[in-house]
């Protein structure tokens, strides 16, 4: 959960940047905290939900998801940064806005104990 | 120089000198040879002028000024009879010695004055028209250059008076460093560093007023015609840096090529000037696709500085259909700050005058009407520049008109050859052209599967002649193919066995990578690319993690969090490593050696696969079976699973965005490329610390694993 927030910062961060270093590393560490916390908990919460009998196949049924969302992103952020130059829409707020429902979603998973 | 023939005769002339340059005793002769192979083998020189030499003595004149003056005339005969014309001169065809003219004088600019950078351009009808830059010299007062015409329409029997077009309104390349200016020729032989310090009060706001006048007389221009004019562009990609002696030239199918130099990849140090060549392409002028073409090379080598950096202003050619591009380069005040090529494509004008009108901005002038149906060549630009280094001459290149079809804009290796052609006959120590940037770019993929397109992307897509989205495109493909093999691996793992389904993943891993290593063209790209999206649903983290979830029992998670401390390395190493082997790249020269390295970054790969399985602790005997229930009652597990796959899913999508975009979006926030790779680096690395902090037992459990 702490992860997912972090990932929330770490976008403000991004947001608030404007060529400062400082701040891209601040970006940068909390990002990466962020990304290597949440690759864990990818590891370890599905098993400790939904039990490790056939792990193979839950891990990559929940993977399969994320893979798809992430081929999907290869893409789409582009059109995310250009409507950002075009429309004032700013890409990165979009991104912010995922990362609180994604913590949500989260949310929801682990309340359902 | 070089002038490709409409039959696609190369031609290749220069002034060149038997003793001292211009010294008592030494005899000159303007020098033709020709090759009928694209370059690959050349005639001996011959001479194309023979009585120029003996004139020049006998006239007993200030040579180097009488030089300038003649040498148009002397390369006028010589271009207007076998260069460039369709329809020659002379009555012999032009492929013996004796088909050249003798030299006449066509204009005589008087005293004090000197004309340069003649060219000579054939228009369909065969009107001549030689544009030229005349310099006024008066004694005890500043030189002052401007822009000229005269026109023959007998095929250069008589000639007309010069019709002024401009006076030079360039504003020259600075070394960022010691602030000289560069010899980009866009001042024509006028001494700006004399000027400068002549008017130095007043100097910044010289050159801004003459940028300010750049910039806005093409709208003006266009504001008479009653239509908006198109806006300009940024051409190179570097805009922080000076681009300068921009050629530009459209194809007969209407693609766009603009090349140009820049300092993109000088250093700090001030004893060297490391210089690029580049071409800029495209179909629709507002996308440009940017290859590197040369370089770098060290301006600033002073056996190089005493040549200018290019002879060759850019001539701009028109198609069949009359596009003419007009090239600006828009400099701002300080040399540091951003510097644009700026290109406009407008309509032709009716005013033939206007139309071979010279918009000088940094060295380009944008020219005349070149031979119906002839493509210019970049190429010719190339070949321009590279010979005239083994030249004393002081003349200019014309504006390129080449084979038509046959040496074209976006043909990467017609762009190059002729260069390494001249190259190789007249200057062995000129830089090379990177014939093989392709290879060593796309094997950088071996660095990583998964993170070097970061960096890479940007350079593949050049060498592969692919959109961004092409590209991208291929990679999300691959992730694709990952997913949907997904559930086939994880059910193998289960039935198998991970290490089984790792193993034959690395394999398959290695081999996809060496597919994406020699992928030329996009379907094979694709393909390289869909046998890596299996093999990373065979390898990467998930694999790894239901693997480690057989292997390591209760102590599952400490294994976990032991593979993504090693994971987390993964992109730390890589970026930067792919950085760093893109400079080197650059700088090899050699072939082999490039394949060396790859070789050896390709084995770095293939060991990593097998690094993710050394920390998997091999505990034998054991079946997925065995192992506890979950915490969720199973009338909840469905939903839950649901909700987690949304969170992971949208987890998923900000992390690959970010990770993939993250340099390109820090790059947009204004760091440079090398500080965005390093905080891409930083980032991984705490992800790497991150892992660490959450269960300090884990380093113990590595380094037991590592030993």
């Amino acid at each position: 959960m702490i992860a997912l927030w972090l990932l929330v910062g770490a976008l403000a961060v991004l947001i608030a940047l404007h060529g400062e270093v400082i701040l891209a590393l601040a970006f940068a560490v909390v990002f990466g905290c962020s990304n290597g916390v949440v690759t864990i908990v990818r590891g370890t919460v599905p098993a400790e939900l939904f039990g490790r009998a056939g792990y193979g196949v839950a891990r990559w049924a929940v993977s399969r998801r994320r893979r798809c969302s992430r081929a999907r992103s290869r893409r789409s952020p582009s059109p995310l940064w250009r409507c950002r130059r075009r429309r004032r829409l700013d890409g990165c707020s979009c991104l912010t806005v995922m990362a609180v429902l994604s913590v949500a979603s989260f949310s929801i998973a682990v309340k359902k104990r | 120089m070089g002038h490709f023939a409409p039959d696609g005769t190369v031609y290749q002339s220069s002034l060149s000198f038997n003793g001292g340059v211009l010294a008592a005793g030494s005899s000159s002769a303007i020098l033709v040879s020709r090759s009928a192979d694209g370059g690959a083998t050349w005639s001996n020189p011959t001479d194309g002028d023979s009585r120029r030499a003996e004139f020049l003595q006998r006239q007993g004149l200030d040579h180097r000024r009488f030089d300038r003056r003649a040498s148009g005339v002397a390369r006028c005969g010589i271009g207007s009879t076998a260069a460039i014309t369709p329809r020659p001169i002379s009555a012999a065809p032009p492929t013996a010695a004796s088909a050249w003219e003798i030299a006449s004088a066509i204009y005589d600019p008087g005293a004090n004055r000197q004309t340069l950078n003649n060219q000579v351009v054939v228009l369909p009808d065969g009107t001549l028209i030689n544009f030229f830059t005349q310099l006024n010299m008066p004694p005890n007062a500043p030189a002052t250059a401007t822009l000229a015409i005269i026109r023959s329409p007998d095929k250069g029997v008589t000639w007309s008076a010069p019709i002024v077009i401009s006076p030079v309104q360039s504003i020259g390349t600075i070394d960022p460093q010691t602030l000289a200016h560069v010899r980009d020729g866009s001042g024509s032989g006028l001494d700006r560093r004399r000027t400068a310090r002549r008017a130095s009060p007043r100097y910044g706001r010289t050159r801004a007023s003459a940028a300010a006048r750049a910039t806005a007389s093409p709208f003006r221009a266009r504001s008479t015609e009653d239509s908006p004019g198109p806006r300009p562009f940024a051409v190179n990609r570097v805009t922080s840096v000076a681009a300068f002696v921009p050629a530009v030239t459209v194809r007969a199918d209407g693609t766009y090529g603009v090349s140009y130099y820049d300092f993109r990849n000088n250093t700090d140090d001030a004893s060297t000037l490391l210089t690029d060549y580049w071409l800029a392409r495209s179909t629709d002028g507002v996308t440009w696709l940017e290859s590197h073409i040369a370089g770098p090379f060290d301006l600033a080598d002073r056996a190089q500085r005493r040549r200018p950096v290019s002879r060759r202003l850019s001539g701009t050619d028109q198609h069949r259909g009359g596009v003419p591009a007009v090239l600006r380069t828009d400099q701002h005040r300080q040399p540091r700050q951003s510097h644009r090529c700026l290109l406009h494509a407008g309509k032709l004008r009716r005013n033939r005058a206007r139309r071979a009108r010279g918009r000088r901005g940094v060295g380009s002038a944008s020219a005349c009407d070149a031979a119906d149906g002839h493509d210019a060549g970049v190429a010719t630009d190339a070949a321009s520049e590279c010979d005239t280094r083994d030249s004393a001459a002081h003349a200019r290149p014309r504006p390129s008109g080449s084979a038509a079809g046959k040496i074209a804009v976006a043909g990467r290796t017609a762009a190059t050859t002729p260069v390494a052609a001249l190259t190789s006959r007249h200057d062995p120590g000129y830089p090379r052209p990177p014939r093989t940037l392709a290879r060593p770019d796309a094997d950088h993929f071996l660095g990583a599967l998964y993170y070097s397109i970061a960096v890479l992307g940007a350079s593949m897509r050049d060498e592969l002649g692919l959109s961004a989205a092409a590209l991208f495109g291929a990679y999300s493909l691959s992730l694709l193919l990952s997913a949907l093999a997904a559930p086939l691996a994880g059910r193998a793992i289960d039935r198998y066995g991970g290490r089984l389904v790792m193993s034959v993943g690395s394999v398959t891993a290695a081999l996809a990578l060496f597919a994406i290593a020699h992928a030329h063209s996009a379907m094979t790209l694709y393909a390289a690319w869909a046998l890596a999206g299996i093999a990373m649903a065979m390898t990467l983290y998930d694999a790894a993690f239901a693997t480690l979830s057989q292997h390591a029992g209760t102590s599952y998670r400490t294994a976990l969090t032991a593979l993504t401390l090693m994971g987390g390395l993964a992109s730390t190493a890589f970026w930067p490593l792919s950085l760093k082997g893109l400079g080197m790249a650059r700088l090899a020269r050699h072939a082999e050696r490039i394949r060396a390295a790859c070789k050896s970054r390709s084995a770095f790969r293939c060991i990593s696969p097998s690094c993710l399985e050394r920390v998997t602790p091999i505990v034998a005997g054991r079946t997925g079976a065995e192992y506890e229930n979950g915490s969720l009652p199973p009338e909840s597990r469905r939903p839950a699973f649901i909700a987690l796959g949304a969170a992971f899913a949208l987890n998923g999508f900000i992390v690959s965005a970010l990770t993939v975009h993250m340099i390109t979006l820090l790059q947009g926030k204004g760091l440079t490329l090398e500080s965005a790779v390093w905080v891409g680096a930083f980032s991984d690395r705490c992800r790497w610390r991150a892992g660490f902090s959450s269960s300090p037992s884990v380093a113990v459990f590595h380094c037991a694993v590592s030993a």
